[in-house]
């Protein structure tokens, strides 16, 4: 008996051994990421915020979360101007894909100067390879659609109607066209309401950088997740449009950019390192464009966790979950310009 | 006879006015033409609006009816084609001219059963 029990014991540590190992193996793999330390919307390192002024609660309370919430196999459709595909921190990221102009899945930038879908898919789904970065959601799957600049009400459609065919779970979209026609809204307002088999497909949009009402923009319909953008003092960007419509708000940056990826297939515009738009790049990436695929990452560890969340039930988790931050007055929750305020990863989490 | 020749001019212009406006929500927007010299294609003609948001117009509209009943003669009456039902009611049509889109697209609007119609309007999308 007093055998038996030593041998119990003996596998009971083994077992604790193997749970620790396992443990700290997946700790190093978010750690192993180049630029992780820098990565200051969603990971808190000491250091880097007391080098940087950063203000303690900037980020958004991911804690250890990512290790272990990725956002497996949530397909989230990004609507922007190309994707460098062949990135080495999107390897396997990209589902599907679709080119507006060409009718074809070859979604790559058309300038060299252009990097914009890149790096807003990398603060998404960059993988967790020891690369370089790491995205809100590393596990989710993405589906990439390029649009035109110049694009008539119909194209729009098309590629929300693209997005939904593709069985996207959420949509982002980091632009606007301050003046949204009432065709597309109609759409979007559908997708919102009966997509993803009539539990509504979330849809983000940046609120734009203009310091001004959104107005009669894509991200003011009331069905639409609306993102405005802090900065490194945990306080609204200056930049950051704002209004009755506005619901959230993420890191954006301002001086302090946001580390996401580069277009390094046509070299890109970054400066320090060809891959990566470091935190503190002359040519740096910040705004509610980047504020906006923090917001949808989120929502993909949501939808991970519960994947039978509604559209609503997302948007009512998120705001009543959000730190009032800005030292403003919120009225029934609300401030136009911090909406219901910034997010908060783990108080998300632990409503789901 | 000089009167009259003036009246003639007039009556000319008023029925070949083009609408400088739109009706979105029930409501009229301005629009203003750009100069052809800024023109970038010849298929869009480019409008700003009262925001200064630039907008373009091709031969292509926009066409919500609140049921199908009345669709074909709407069709009929503007010499309208079909290109595609975008969703259930929301209709994607061609013009025979691009200069006529935003007028047709007012004429409907006037419509007790068109919940709304407006051009396929070219615009920026400007990332953030």
């Amino acid at each position: 008996m007093i055998k038996e029990v030593i041998c119990f014991s003996f596998l009971l540590f083994l077992i604790g051994c193997g749970e620790t190992s396992s443990s700290s193996v997946e700790k190093l793999t978010l750690f192993n990421e180049t630029y992780y330390e820098q990565q200051w919307s969603i990971n808190y390192d000491a250091s880097f915020y007391n080098l940087n002024s950063i203000d303690s609660d900037a980020h958004i309370h991911a804690g250890e979360l990512l290790e272990g919430n990725r956002g497996f196999g949530i397909k989230i459709a990004v609507i922007d101007d190309g994707l460098d595909m062949n990135h080495e921190d999107l390897s396997g990221a990209v589902v599907e894909s679709y080119n507006l102009e060409t009718g074809g899945t070859d979604v790559s930038h058309t300038l060299t100067s252009d990097t914009h879908g890149t790096a807003v898919t990398g603060i998404i789904g960059a993988r967790i390879n020891s690369k370089g970065i790491v995205g809100v959601a590393g596990e989710s799957e993405i589906i990439f659609l390029k649009y035109k600049e110049m694009m008539s009400d119909a194209e729009i459609i098309e590629l929300f109607n693209k997005a939904e065919a593709f069985g996207a779970d959420l949509i982002n979209c980091s632009w606007g066209t301050y003046d949204v026609s009432q065709s597309v809204k109609d759409t979007i307002v559908d997708l919102a309401n009966n997509g993803r088999n009539g539990k509504g497909i979330a849809i983000v949009f940046a609120s734009g950088n203009d310091d001004q009402d959104m107005g009669n923009d894509e991200s003011a319909i009331p069905e639409v997740i609306s993102v405005g953008a802090t900065n490194k003092e945990n306080l609204r960007a200056v930049y950051s449009n704002f209004g009755d419509n506005l619901d959230l708000m993420a890191p954006g940056g301002y001086w302090l950019g946001i580390t996401t990826l580069d277009n390094s297939a046509n070299n890109g515009v970054a400066t320090l390192d060809a891959n990566y738009i470091l935190y503190n790049d002359a040519n740096g990436f910040a705004g509610t464009s980047a504020s906006a695929p923090i917001v949808s990452g989120v929502i993909a560890l949501m939808l991970a966790k519960n994947p039978n969340l509604t559209r609503v039930e997302i948007e009512n988790i998120l705001k009543n979950t959000a730190d009032k931050i800005g030292n403003v007055s919120y009225e029934n929750g609300k401030n136009i310009y911090y909406g219901f305020g910034k997010i908060n990863l783990i108080n998300i989490m632990n409503n789901i | 006879m000089k009167k009259l020749v003036i009246i003639c001019i007039l009556l000319t212009q008023l029925i070949n006015a083009k609408d400088s406006y739109f009706y979105k929500n029930d409501e009229m927007v301005v629009l203003t033409p750009i100069s052809s010299e800024t023109r970038t294609f010849q298929s869009i003609d480019y409008y700003q609006n009262e925001k200064g948001i630039l907008l373009g117009v091709k031969d292509t509209l926009f066409l919500k009816l609140q049921n199908n009943q009345n669709l074909q003669n709407y069709l009929n009456e503007f010499n309208l084609s079909m290109i595609k039902e975008m969703s259930e009611n929301l209709y994607l049509l061609k013009t025979t001219d691009k200069s006529l889109t935003i007028d047709i697209a007012n004429r409907l609007s006037e419509k007790e059963d068109v919940a709304y119609a407006h051009p396929d309007f070219i615009k920026k999308r400007v990332k953030r």
